[in-house]
């Protein structure tokens, strides 16, 4: 366990050096979400990544071979590396630690908002904006609806959560009104 | 009460006119895994230790392991209500509960929560359940007696006010007993200048059983200065740990506040097995019959809350009897060991003594006060020493005697006036004893006007020996209660009261 946790600092340390743009950032994330995602969804591509029957030079040559033209350079290569070292079962960990120490290194923010409805492509640019302008840093936003909401927005900004839904503002009437 | 339609609608408006429109901001977490009540979140980066979160379906919990990559976090309710990915919260608030008078008379669960369906508590104050022990220059040494009102506790292992008394004996031999009646005792003391407010804490016993001793204190009078907190068998472990430190804060209330407060912790044996369960599931490392490496620190850091103050931060005290249950009389298992290493004298209960009669089984030979003996009335002082002697001989002589067919005079005598001891020390339960009628029946026993009653007589003689002093004599009581000492006087006229009644028996 404590093995892996080394292991798992040592390669997100490698593909956070390899980062140095916002939109790098945001490249490798989406490869390693891809790549994570796929390998859930397909059995095949699980089982090729984590046999051990497979020969290690030809797993490496064909994944080089479908990745090469897709993948940053330097990604590739550190995905290469777990490969050679039979880690890619630490991939979800490793795409997690890398998130979390990229964002400390380029000054980015991880923002979800959930709102009732959908907005606009207008609204949100214009929200990212004003968060951006809020908290002073890069935005990583992403968007959703929930319809139990019924109104307002949930902005969450890394571990704080700035609630205005119509929802949570009637439970905090109920409480109040019943005097939990 | 007549509350016409209208003024419901106005009261309403007005509620929903004052409820809070800012936006909830909120430090969140997501729980990672569930099970077992403890739940590891992600996030929550800056929670401290302790503090209360809260989960969705008004489930709390407290952070309690704050690891590198996760929080650790037990859970006080229904643990199926919370699944993977949901959002936790901070409250930014460490554990805390209601104290004050307010909770006087009350049953609630570990966080203040009432659970007797007498409404909610409006308790203007509230403290902290893990709050430091006081140091040595906060406290001062016990000296006021806390009675019991039973004779063979107050005369030989008295207690003090703001003094530890572990009682301690296997299952069925009386402990909750011990302590129900040492509340139930202490209603004497509301009609005078420095009452004692109590706080009995059931931790993993049956509800039903704690459900006959609320109707027993409700019986007796004794819920009027006395709150309950329960954490019932069928409760989560995380609310059976924190029990005893939920009683304490309220205890400690009264003490701060220049009260006197008794707080009895029934038992601690349970809260340590729900305690090891936690930590065993919070995967803490398991030493000694696989109880953490800090549960000697568990019970330590409770006991020594219990205290008496000094003048300068108003008098105030804390004593506490926290009961063990002990396993074929083991006393040198792993629990037992330390808690009587952390308290000032236990009281021992024998499980023979309990089948040959002898209620409240104290075992006197094992049981001790250590600091209890300088908060005792001279009176009693002076009769208990004879106490101890008479009844040290009885058992050293009562095994030889089985064997031997003749006796000599004097061990005869010795014998006759132990089992005459033996007999004035029995109590029924709910009866607690006044210090002066104890002090009268003691004396009489050991100055021998008992050696020639018959053994089956002298429980009869007891209640005659007191009705006649409170009828005939009842100056000598209140000289008793007034003074606190035996005087030649007062003795040589206890001696002719005694005769005269004897007389007439």
């Amino acid at each position: 366990m404590k093995q892996n946790h080394k292991k798992i600092k040592i390669y997100s340390e490698a593909l956070c050096n390899s980062v140095d743009t916002f939109e790098t950032f945001q490249n490798v994330k989406a490869c390693l979400h891809e790549l994570t995602a796929l390998s859930k969804k397909d059995l095949m591509i699980n089982t090729f990544l984590k046999s051990k029957s497979v020969d290690m030079s030809k797993k490496m040559n064909i994944f080089t071979e479908a990745f090469q033209e897709v993948f940053d350079k330097n990604l590739l290569e550190v995905l290469l590396v777990m490969i050679e070292n039979d880690d890619m079962n630490l991939l979800i960990d490793v795409n997690k630690s890398f998130v979390v120490l990229a964002k400390e290194k380029l000054n980015i923010a991880y923002v979800e908002v959930t709102s009732s409805a959908d907005m606009d492509e207008n609204m949100k640019n214009q929200l990212s904006d004003k968060l951006s302008d809020i908290t002073s840093k890069k935005i990583d936003i992403n968007f959703s609806t929930n319809q139990d909401l019924i109104g307002g927005l949930k902005i969450k900004i890394d571990d704080m959560l700035f609630d205005s839904s119509l929802k949570t503002k009637l439970e905090n009437a109920k409480s109040k009104l019943i005097g939990v | 009460m007549d509350i016409k339609t209208n003024q419901i609608g106005d009261l309403l408006r007005d509620q929903i006119k004052n409820i809070d429109n800012n936006v909830d901001v909120n430090e969140v977490g997501e729980v990672l895994e569930i099970g077992d009540g403890v739940a590891r979140t992600s996030g929550l980066g800056n929670v401290m230790s302790s503090e209360l979160v809260e989960f969705p379906n008004n489930v709390f919990g407290m952070a309690l392991n704050l690891e590198e990559e996760n929080v650790g976090v037990v859970l006080f309710g229904d643990s199926s209500l919370v699944k993977e990915g949901d959002t936790v919260k901070r409250t930014g608030k460490v554990v805390e509960v209601p104290v004050g008078k307010e909770l006087l008379g009350r049953v609630v669960n570990p966080l203040g929560v009432p659970m007797d369906g007498k409404g909610p508590i409006n308790a203007k104050h509230s403290l902290q359940i893990e709050r430091k022990a006081l140091g040595v220059m906060q406290r001062y040494p016990v000296k006021e007696p806390l009675q019991t009102g039973l004779k063979s506790i107050d005369s030989m292992i008295p207690i003090g006010r703001g003094q530890r008394e572990l009682i301690i004996g296997d299952r069925q031999t009386g402990k909750s007993a011990i302590a129900t009646d040492t509340i139930i005792n202490q209603k004497s003391t509301h009609s005078g200048d420095s009452p004692v407010y109590c706080i009995y804490v059931a931790i993993g016993q049956k509800a039903s059983t704690v459900a006959k001793l609320v109707g027993e204190l409700e019986a007796n009078g004794a819920m009027e200065y006395t709150t309950v907190v329960v954490a019932n068998a069928s409760d989560p472990a995380p609310l059976q740990y924190i029990a005893p430190y939920s009683g304490c804060a309220m205890g400690e209330y009264y003490r701060d506040n220049g009260m006197h407060g008794l707080i009895v912790y029934d038992d601690l044996s349970k809260q340590a097995t729900a305690y090891r369960q936690m930590s065993l599931v919070l995967r803490r490392p398991p030493g000694r019959e696989a109880f953490p490496g800090d549960v000697f620190y568990l019970h330590s850091r409770l006991l020594e809350r219990s205290s008496k103050l000094s003048e300068d931060l108003g008098s105030g005290s804390l004593t506490a009897l926290p009961v063990i249950e002990t396993q074929e009389g083991d006393v040198s298992a792993y629990i037992p060991t330390n808690v009587i290493s952390i308290t000032d004298g236990q009281i021992y209960l024998d499980t023979n003594l309990f089948n040959g009669g002898v209620r409240p089984a104290v075992d006197v030979g094992l049981s001790v006060s250590r600091v209890g003996g300088s908060a005792q009335i001279k009176a009693m002082k002076k009769i208990a020493g004879k106490l101890r002697l008479d009844l040290a001989q009885f058992r050293e002589l009562e095994a030889f005697a089985k064997f031997a067919s003749d006796l000599d005079d004097a061990t005869a005598a010795q014998i006759t006036r132990g089992r005459r001891m033996v007999e004035i020390l029995k109590q029924n339960q709910y009866v607690p004893m006044s210090t002066a009628n104890q002090v009268l029946i003691i004396y009489a026993a050991s100055q021998g006007y008992l050696d020639d009653i018959e053994l089956e007589s002298v429980k009869d003689f007891e209640v005659g020996l007191l009705e006649h002093f409170a009828s005939k004599s009842p100056e000598c009581i209140k000289e008793i209660e007034d003074t606190g000492n035996i005087g030649d006087d007062l003795a040589k006229k206890m001696n002719k009261a005694i005769e005269a009644f004897k007389k007439s028996f």
